[in-house]
């Protein structure tokens, strides 16, 4: 699913485009810094926060996502499914590695904690049209 | 039912800002495409968002009467971020005047990628003619900007 | 189809400048014991092949081991060395403290995220580096797991850095760490001459003493010496292979040369600590491979060579020792380390005697051309153990032991026979089970003492 290409707009170079849906059917666009590869069928968000996107997410299951590649800006469209919340394991030493290394520069290692990496399948891709 | 707009949103709204609109398909999965432009009346019922037509296609293929539709407009640099959120009410092909205005739109854009490091000639290849308008009665407002308890509603 | 092409060769470009960066590195950590020459000449040969303008190599400090303190750095105009960098802040001290490497692609981006996101005012804490950093890539410097340093390199660049650059940058690491070790290694050792001079009031006896030491320091390093060349040697394989895949537009990657080793060290359970043991070190070398190979084409020297060494691991393996080095025509293999073996001699005498049967019968079989084999044995003491991370190993052997097994093969030359081993494996032995043909004490060249010989083939 995932292809070699697309792996240059998963590395936190531009914001991406999370979107959701509530209960009622109501969408929901947020932008989140970073989409994590995890292998070429899965992708994982950090979970800092605990806001409306996740609350959807996690009672539905269903978010699309847009990533960009900052070198040529081709961009993706990933349909996901949620599948777990995890709070070890590799995947999520790294994410938290990253989280800790910026929060720490600004003495903020203690507000800003990652609690989970939220993997996703990734169910389909859609190329953006640029042209 | 309009809402007058607080100095909060007016900020974002002024400030170089970068945009996506989003629906549901029919299997409830969210659809959505960038904007690079929009317009909106003070106070605010209907925003209109400006997107590039061959992508914006899988968006306007799914707007139906009650489609309900979201959009999210956030400052590049302070991460200030604000949710529309309402119903369909048209969509059109950006013509003459309104062309103009929305051209103007794009080349902001220029100085907003700049700021993430995009050039000038990158951002060329997002194409943005032909261009089509996305019209929303706008029902509610929300502070996006990340933090805890993101999300609070603002009219 | 272009794009595609255009990946692969960008590749294969990249891991030319890898190869070629790793062996000039690796040259120079053979060549040096000062840790700033080498940290300069990793700096410029990176800057030079992979336009890295900001680089940093800090060190654990000595007297405050929470924090790490730049020891050297290129392209920092007027940036202090001896900048400290507490262990737990920022990405070295982040890498610092999880001993893994970290890569960042928008540090201005989430900086400013933060700030945005906090409620409270921040204070921005002071670190080395470029101001406007976007992309970072460091990587933790580590000798058997321990953190000595961090390697780190930055621009103001958004999404610099990539996997591949992880990759190199681990291998860099390595080889900085094996200079820290060699460089701390000789500073023990100078440390304990001061104390013998300040202890010794003979004269006579403190000279001794120094000579004695000094010889043992050169022996390693010559060791060290022969290691590294096989490394070399092992390198230009694969220089040349990349060269072949250039004119294929063929993806040949994988077949590393060290994947025996690695494989044997993987299935070891637990760490693999440097230590004494009692081994026996194999040299084998095939007579005249050099003009064998100039004879013939390229393809036949490559398929003599997987089957004859092919063959020759097995039998390393089925007797319980293990492939240290290939180098282009022989390899050198231990037994009786990393596991302690009583039998390691016995093994490996065994295992000679086994490879010249089965080279005689590829020959005989036509597989192979009719060729000369000499085998060299010596047993002793020696010091093995792994350099590197959890990632990158490399099993090293050290010792006066390593380099008599070197020149004891080198005497089949001389002797025109294929297998000769030292006292030390004849007397492991026994006498009675093979025909034995002593040839007495023998010179060797950097050895004081003269070996005693015994011819087994």
């Amino acid at each position: 699913m995932i292809t070699e290409e697309m792996i240059p707009g998963m590395q936190g170079a531009l914001p991406s485009a999370l979107a959701t849906v509530d209960e009622s059917g109501t969408p929901n666009v947020s932008y989140i810094s970073q989409v994590f590869y995890v292998d070429d069928r899965h992708v994982a968000l950090s979970n800092q926060f605990f806001n409306k996107s996740l609350r959807n997410i996690t009672s539905n299951g269903i978010a699309t996502v847009n990533i960009v590649r900052p070198d040529n800006l081709k961009s993706w469209y990933l349909e996901l499914k949620y599948k777990e919340s995890k709070t070890d394991g590799e995947l999520f030493e790294n994410m938290k590695m990253q989280l800790d290394a910026i929060a720490s520069m600004s003495g903020m290692e203690d507000v800003f904690k990652l609690h989970a990496s939220e993997i996703f399948e990734v169910v389909k891709v859609d190329e953006v049209i640029m042209s | 039912m309009a809402i007058i707009l607080n100095d909060f949103v007016k900020e974002v709204l002024t400030s170089p800002c970068y945009g996506f609109v989003c629906t549901i398909n029919e299997s409830n999965q969210p659809v959505m495409t960038r904007f690079f432009g929009f317009k909106y009346d003070d106070p605010l019922e209907t925003l209109t968002v400006y997107t590039f037509k061959k992508d914006a296609q899988r968006v306007i293929d799914e707007l139906s009467d009650s489609a309900k539709l979201a959009a999210t407009v956030s400052n590049a640099m302070d991460f200030k971020t604000i949710q529309f959120k309402g119903t369909y009410q048209r969509h059109y092909d950006v013509a003459d005047e309104e062309m103009n205005y929305a051209r103007e739109c794009n080349a902001k854009q220029v100085e907003i990628m700049a700021m993430f490091g995009i050039s000038k000639e990158v951002f060329a290849s997002w194409h943005f003619e032909p261009s089509v308008a996305i019209s929303i009665n706008v029902e509610e407002i929300f502070d996006q900007t990340p933090k805890v308890n993101a999300g609070n509603k603002i009219n | 189809m272009k794009a595609e092409i255009d990946n692969i060769l960008d590749l294969i470009e990249h891991q030319k400048n890898v190869v070629t960066i790793i062996h000039e590195v690796s040259s120079k950590v053979n060549s040096s014991l000062d840790l700033d020459t080498i940290f300069n000449s990793v700096f410029n040969l990176l800057d030079r092949y992979f336009d890295f303008k900001h680089i940093m190599i800090l060190l654990v400090d000595k007297e405050d081991p929470g924090q790490l303190k730049v020891a050297a750095s290129h392209g920092y105009d007027g940036m202090g060395i001896g900048a400290a960098v507490p262990i737990g802040k920022g990405v070295i001290g982040i890498v610092a403290k999880n001993k893994k490497l970290l890569r960042l692609s928008n540090i201005r981006r989430d900086l400013n995220y933060i700030k945005s996101a906090s409620a409270s005012d921040i204070i921005s804490i002071d670190l080395p580096g470029i101001e406007n950093c976007a992309s970072q890539l460091a990587v933790p410097l580590l000798i058997q797991e321990d953190l000595v340093g961090v390697i780190s390199v930055e621009s103001p660049d958004l999404n610099l850095f990539n996997k591949n650059d992880e990759e190199l940058l681990e291998m860099i690491g390595v080889q900085i760490g094996i200079a820290i070790n060699n460089a701390r290694q000789f500073n023990i050792i100078e440390f304990t001459n001061a104390q013998l001079k300040d202890l010794n009031e003979n004269l006579e006896r403190k000279v001794k003493e120094r000579t004695r030491t000094l010889a043992k320091q050169k022996d390693k390093i010559e060791v060290q010496h022969t290691l590294l060349e096989a490394q070399h040697a092992a390198l230009e394989e694969e220089q040349n292979k990349t060269q072949k895949m250039l004119e294929k537009i063929e993806t040949l990657f994988g077949q590393q040369v060290s994947k025996e080793i690695a494989q044997e060290l993987v299935t070891m359970e637990g760490e693999i600590d440097s230590k004494l043991y009692d081994v026996t070190v194999m040299f084998l070398d095939i007579r005249d491979f050099t003009a064998f190979a100039d004879s013939r084409a390229p393809e036949e020297v490559a398929s003599f060579q997987n089957v004859v060494f092919g063959e020759l691991l097995d039998i390393v393996r089925e007797h319980k020792g293990i492939t240290n080095q290939i180098l282009g025509d022989g390899i050198m293999a231990v037994f009786g380390a990393p596991v302690t073996s009583n039998s390691h001699a016995f093994d490996a005498v065994t295992a000679g005697y086994a490879i010249l049967d089965k080279v005689k019968e590829l020959a005989e079989e036509g597989k192979i051309p009719q060729i000369r084999i000499g085998i060299g044995l010596n047993s002793g003491k020696v010091i093995a153990g792994n350099i590197g991370n959890a990632r990158r190993k490399q099993y090293s052997l050290t010792g006066t032991t390593v380099i008599i097994a070197a020149r004891i093969e080198q005497l089949n030359k001389v002797y025109k026979s294929q297998f000769l081993v030292s006292e030390e494996v004849y007397r492991e032995i026994g006498k009675n089970r093979y025909t034995i043909t002593e040839l007495g004490d023998v010179e060797l060249k950097g050895i004081e003492q003269a070996v005693g010989i015994y011819q087994l083939a």
